[in-house]
C-alpha cells in the first residue's frame, strides 16, 4: 500500500511543522506566565518580595535555553506527556481538555452534522426545482451566512433567553444552580439538551447556507450530465433520479468538505462558547492566551491540530478508495 | 485573586447585553429570593469570575479555589481588610512578640478537630512553618523563617532571621495551617502539585460536591466557634462571562456575588428593595507615571494633571456614585483612619480647574502642549471611560492624552520592566497601610527599569526619607512611632506625587437580603465583603446568616 505511506509519510511532516509552530507562536507573546499570575494576585492584594521566586519555583516552567526546551518540548509530546497547566495550575492539561472537550464535540458536532444534512438536503431539492420558488432559500440562507456570528448570537439571547421570550437558558452548559450531577443520568441530560438549543440554532443557522449553496450549484450542473438525461430517457421515477443519480455524485465535494470541518469541530466555535458561557474547549483557549498558558495553549493546539490532520487523512484516504483516479501516482 | 480579570474580561459582551438590558427595564422585576429556613439554609455565590470551577483546593497553588483559604484551611488570626488594626483569634487565641521582634509566641484554641475527627495541635502549626522553611516554592510570602517548635500541644513559638513585626499579617493572618497526618508523607514537589481534591481543614465549611460549574460546601458540624457557620450549604456557581453571572444575579439567582454591574442602580438596586451593595473602599486607582523620563518626571507636569481632573465627575458618572474620590496622600479611608497624619486631616485636591492646571504648568516654564501616552488594559471598560473624561479635562491644560489599550500579558510585561510613560492601575487589598504604602512606594524592591519586578513601585520611586521610614516600621512594634512614620510618609506622598492618586477602586459585592443577612457594611466592616478576598471570604462566609 504505497499510496497510504506516502499520505501517511505527508502528514507525519506536516504534524511536526505544526507542532514546531506550536512551540515557538505563544512564546512570541509578550511577558511570562509568573508575572502574569503576579499581576492577577496584586488585584487582591500586594504581593510580598520573594513571593514571585517562590512561584517561578513552583511552577517548575522548564529549564535551559530555548532549544533545550524545544527538545522537552518535542519529547514530551511523543510521549503525550502534556504537563501541567499554568493558569489552573496544579491541574493537569489532560484533564483541563477532557474537562472541556466534550462539550464541545458533543455539542459543535451534533450541529454541524444537522447543518450539513439539513443544507445538503435542501440544496439538492433546490438544485432540482431549479428556477422555481424554492430557489429563493439561497440567497436568505447565504444572508443568514453573512452575519456576524457574535452579533446573531447576542441577538438569539435577547429574544430567546433574556428580553422578549423567557422561554430558554442564556448562558452555561447546564443548569448550574439545580445541582444537577454531572453525567449520565435524566434530568441532567435534559438540562444540558435544552441549554444546547440556542448554541447549537446559532451554529446551524449561520452555517447552513455554506453547504446549500454548494450543494445546490453541483446538483444543476450534475443535472446537464449525460447519465441523467439518459435516466431520464429511460423513464425512471424522478425521486429516482433526483436522488440516486443526481444528489448522489452532486454530494461528493460536500463530502470532503464535510468530513474537513468535522476536524475543526474540536477547535470550537470559539465566539460562540463566549457568548453562551458554554463550558468547551474554545472558551478554554482563550483563556490559555490571555495567561500566557504555554503548557495548555500547546495542549490545545495539539489536540486541534491532530484533529484536523486526522480529518484530513481521513478525506485523503476514503478519496482514494470512492474514486480510483485519485490513487494513481508514481 | 484575578479581579479585573472577573470583572471586566467580557466587557464587549457585558455592554452589549447591558444595553439590551436597558431597552428591558421593565423586564421582570419578580426576581425575588428563595425563603430560607435555618438549618436547610441555602446560600449561592458566585465570585463574579471567567471560566469554570478547578478541582483545586492546594492552598500552595496560585489557583486554588478561592474557598481554600479561609473556608476550609484557616490561618492562626483574622486580620480585618477592611478595618486596619482588627485583629480577631481564629486557630490562635493570642500571640506576643519578644527577642526584638525575632520570636512570636502563638497560644492555640484547645477544642478543634479537623473535618477527619483528629484534633488540632501544635504539632500542624509547627510543620506548616517548617514546611515553608525548607521549600522556597512553598515560602509564598517569603517570610525570614528561622524555625519554629512547639511549646506545649498548644502553644508555638515561631522565630526569624530578623525583627519581622512588618510580617505579622503575612505569618499570622495569611499561613493557612495543613494537618500534618495527612500531608507529612508526601514530598515536597507532591505538595506543591497535588490537587488536593479532598481537603481536610479546620474551617467552618467542607467541600460536599464539585462540578466545573457548581460546588457545594455544607456546615461543618462540629466547628469550634459557637454557633456558626449560620448557612447550612454554600453552592457556587460558576459562569464564563460576566454578562451571564450579572443577569442571574439581577434576577435574583444570586445571594452573595462580586460582580460588576454597569447601571447598578437600575438594572439592581431597583429591581427588589432588598438587593443591596456594599462598597467598601479597600484599594486606590492611579495614574502610574514614569518619574524618570519624559514629560511627567517633572512635578508640575503631575500636580497639573491632578489639578485638572474632575474625580467626583468620574465617580458620578461611570460609577453610579460609587468609587468616590480619594485624598491627596492616598490613603484609603476610613480603613486606614487611625493613620492619617493629623496635617492632612483635611487635605483635598482642590476644586478641579484647568486653569489651575495651566498656570501649574506655565510657572514652572514647561512648555505646552505636552503630549502623555497612557496604557490601560484593552477591555477594562470602566477605565476606559474614565481615561476619556480625564483626556478632555486635561486638552484646556495644555496636555494631550493618548490612551493605549494593550492586551493583558502585554501591559503586566510593560507595567513590570518599568517600561511606560503613564499607566492606570489600582493597589491596596491589604489590613495595614504599611504594605500598602510598602508596595507603592519602597524602592528596594524594584529593579532597574528593563528588568521585570514583581513586588511594587513599578515606578522606581526612590525618596530616601520613604525607604528609612519603612524600614522603621518594620522595625518596631510600637504603634505611635509607626504611625508617625506613616504620617511623613503620608506627607512626602502628597508633596511629590509619585503616583496621581484618582478614586477608591470599586468593590461593588452584591448581597439579597431576601436570602442573606449580617453581611459586612461600610457602617460594619468586620470583614472585606468580596467573594474573592481570601481570607476574609471564610470569616464572612462564617457570619453571614439566612434572611428572616
Amino acid at each position: 500500500m504505497r499510496f497510504i505511506a506516502r499520505k501517511l509519510g505527508f502528514y507525519l511532516a506536516a504534524a511536526w511543522v505544526a507542532l514546531t509552530v506550536n512551540f515557538f507562536l505563544p512564546r512570541f507573546i509578550p511577558g511570562n506566565p509568573v508575572q502574569v499570575l503576579i499581576a492577577r494576585m496584586q488585584q487582591s492584594g500586594p504581593t510580598p518580595p520573594g513571593e514571585a521566586q517562590a512561584l517561578a519555583k513552583l511552577l517548575g516552567l522548564g529549564s535551559g535555553n530555548i532549544v533545550q526546551r524545544y527538545g522537552q518540548y518535542i519529547d514530551s509530546v511523543a510521549h503525550l506527556r502534556l504537563g501541567l497547566s499554568v493558569s489552573d495550575f496544579p491541574t493537569s492539561v489532560s484533564s483541563e481538555i477532557a474537562s472541556s472537550i466534550f462539550w464541545t464535540l458533543i455539542l459543535v458536532g451534533v450541529a454541524t452534522v444537522i447543518s450539513f444534512v439539513l443544507g445538503v438536503g435542501l440544496g439538492a431539492l433546490a438544485g432540482w426545482k431549479r428556477g422555481t420558488r424554492l430557489d429563493a432559500i439561497v440567497p436568505a440562507t447565504t444572508l443568514l451566512t453573512a452575519m456576524p456570528y457574535f452579533w446573531f448570537g447576542l441577538i438569539l439571547v435577547y429574544v430567546f433567553a433574556t428580553n422578549v421570550f423567557h422561554v430558554l437558558p442564556a448562558s452555561n452548559g447546564y443548569d448550574t444552580s439545580a445541582g444537577l450531577t454531572v453525567g449520565f443520568n435524566g434530568p441532567f441530560i435534559a438540562s444540558a439538551a435544552e441549554h444546547s438549543i440556542l448554541p447549537a440554532l446559532s451554529i446551524i443557522v449561520t452555517s447552513i447556507g455554506g453547504w446549500l449553496l454548494g450543494m445546490r450549484n453541483m446538483m444543476v450542473s450534475t443535472l446537464s450530465e449525460d447519465y441523467v438525461v439518459a435516466a431520464e430517457a429511460k423513464g425512471l421515477t424522478s425521486s429516482r433520479i433526483m436522488i440516486g443519480y443526481a444528489a448522489r455524485n452532486a454530494v461528493l465535494p460536500s463530502i470532503s468538505g464535510f468530513a474537513i470541518s468535522l476536524g475543526f469541530v474540536v477547535s470550537g466555535a470559539i465566539a460562540m462558547e463566549y457568548v453562551f458561557s458554554y463550558p468547551g474547549l474554545g472558551f478554554k483557549l482563550v483563556t490559555a492566551v490571555s495567561n500566557d498558558d504555554y503548557p495548555l495553549m500547546q495542549g490545545i493546539f495539539l489536540v486541534i491540530t491532530l484533529a484536523v490532520l486526522g480529518a484530513n487523512l481521513v478525506v485523503d484516504l476514503l478519496h482514494g478508495f470512492i474514486d480510483p483516479r485519485t490513487r494513481i501516482a508514481r | 485573586m484575578t479581579r479585573h480579570w472577573r470583572m471586566r474580561s467580557i466587557a464587549t459582551v457585558a455592554a452589549a447585553v447591558a444595553a439590551a438590558g436597558l431597552l428591558a427595564a421593565c423586564g421582570s422585576g419578580s426576581g425575588g429570593g428563595k425563603s430560607s429556613t435555618g438549618q436547610s439554609s441555602v446560600l449561592t455565590v458566585t465570585t463574579g469570575s471567567a471560566g469554570t470551577f478547578e478541582k483545586n483546593f492546594n492552598q500552595f497553588s496560585p489557583n486554588a479555589e478561592v474557598a481554600t483559604n479561609g473556608m476550609i484551611y484557616e490561618p492562626l488570626f483574622f486580620f480585618d481588610t477592611a478595618k486596619s488594626g482588627v485583629i480577631q483569634p481564629w486557630l490562635g487565641r493570642s500571640y506576643a512578640w519578644s527577642n526584638g521582634g525575632r520570636t512570636v509566641t502563638v497560644q492555640l484554641r484547645q477544642n478543634v478537630k479537623w473535618t477527619d475527627g483528629k484534633p488540632f495541635t501544635s504539632a500542624d502549626v509547627v510543620y506548616s512553618f517548617n514546611l515553608a522553611l525548607k521549600n522556597t516554592a512553598i515560602n509564598k510570602f517569603g517570610l525570614p523563617l528561622a524555625n519554629s517548635a512547639a511549646d506545649g500541644t498548644y502553644g508555638v513559638k515561631i522565630n526569624f532571621t530578623k525583627p519581622a513585626y512588618s510580617y505579622a499579617y503575612y505569618a499570622l493572618g495569611r499561613v493557612e495551617i495543613l494537618p500534618q497526618h495527612i500531608w507529612q508523607s508526601d514530598s515536597p514537589s507532591q505538595i506543591t502539585t497535588s490537587l488536593n481534591a479532598h481537603p481536610v481543614g479546620t474551617g467552618a465549611y467542607e467541600l460536599s460536591s464539585f462540578s466545573p460549574q457548581a460546588m457545594t460546601f455544607t456546615a461543618n458540624p462540629h466547628y469550634y466557634m459557637a454557633g456558626l457557620p449560620k448557612f447550612k450549604t454554600l453552592r457556587f456557581v460558576s459562569y464564563n462571562s460576566n454578562t451571564s453571572s450579572d443577569a442571574a444575579i439581577e434576577n435574583g439567582t444570586i445571594g452573595w456575588a462580586g460582580s460588576f454591574i454597569p447601571s447598578i442602580q437600575k438594572l439592581y438596586l431597583s429591581r427588589n428593595k432588598k438587593f443591596a451593595v456594599t462598597d467598601i473602599p479597600l484599594s486606590t486607582a492611579f495614574l502610574v507615571p514614569n518619574l524618570h523620563s519624559g514629560p511627567t518626571a517633572n512635578l508640575a507636569v503631575r500636580q497639573a494633571i491632578s489639578a485638572a481632573i474632575d474625580r467626583g465627575y468620574i465617580s458620578n458618572t461611570v460609577y453610579n456614585g460609587y468609587a468616590s474620590p480619594t485624598n491627596p496622600e492616598a490613603l484609603i479611608l476610613p480603613n486606614y483612619r487611625a493613620q492619617l497624619a493629623p496635617s492632612l486631616a483635611s487635605a483635598s485636591f482642590g476644586t478641579p480647574s484647568a486653569s489651575r492646571a495651566k498656570s501649574i504648568l506655565a510657572s514652572a516654564h514647561v512648555k505646552t502642549p505636552v503630549s502623555i501616552t497612557v496604557d490601560m488594559v484593552s477591555g477594562y471598560t470602566d477605565y476606559l471611560s474614565d481615561l476619556q473624561i480625564i483626556q478632555s479635562e486635561l486638552k484646556p491644560a495644555g496636555i494631550n492624552l493618548t490612551i493605549a489599550q494593550p492586551a493583558f500579558a502585554s501591559f503586566i510585561s510593560d507595567q513590570s520592566t518599568g517600561n511606560f510613560q503613564m499607566l492606570m492601575d489600582n493597589f491596596g487589598y491589604v489590613p495595614d497601610p504599611y504594605d500598602y504604602y510598602y508596595s507603592i512606594l519602597a524602592s528596594s524592591v524594584a529593579p532597574p527599569i528593563g528588568q521585570a519586578d514583581s513586588v511594587g513601585d513599578y515606578n522606581r520611586f526612590k525618596n530616601a526619607t520613604v525607604d528609612s521610614m519603612l524600614s522603621q516600621i518594620a522595625a518596631t512594634n510600637d504603634t505611635a512611632t509607626q504611625n508617625a512614620d506613616l504620617a511623613q510618609i503620608e506627607q512626602i506622598f502628597a508633596q511629590q506625587l509619585p503616583e496621581i492618586p484618582l478614586f477608591n477602586q470599586q468593590d461593588e459585592i452584591e448581597f439579597d437580603g431576601n436570602v442573606v443577612a449580617n453581611y459586612p457594611t461600610l457602617s460594619n466592616p468586620y470583614a472585606a465583603p468580596a467573594v474573592y478576598i481570601q481570607p476574609d471570604i471564610g470569616w464572612v462566609a462564617m457570619h453571614l446568616t439566612p434572611a428572616k
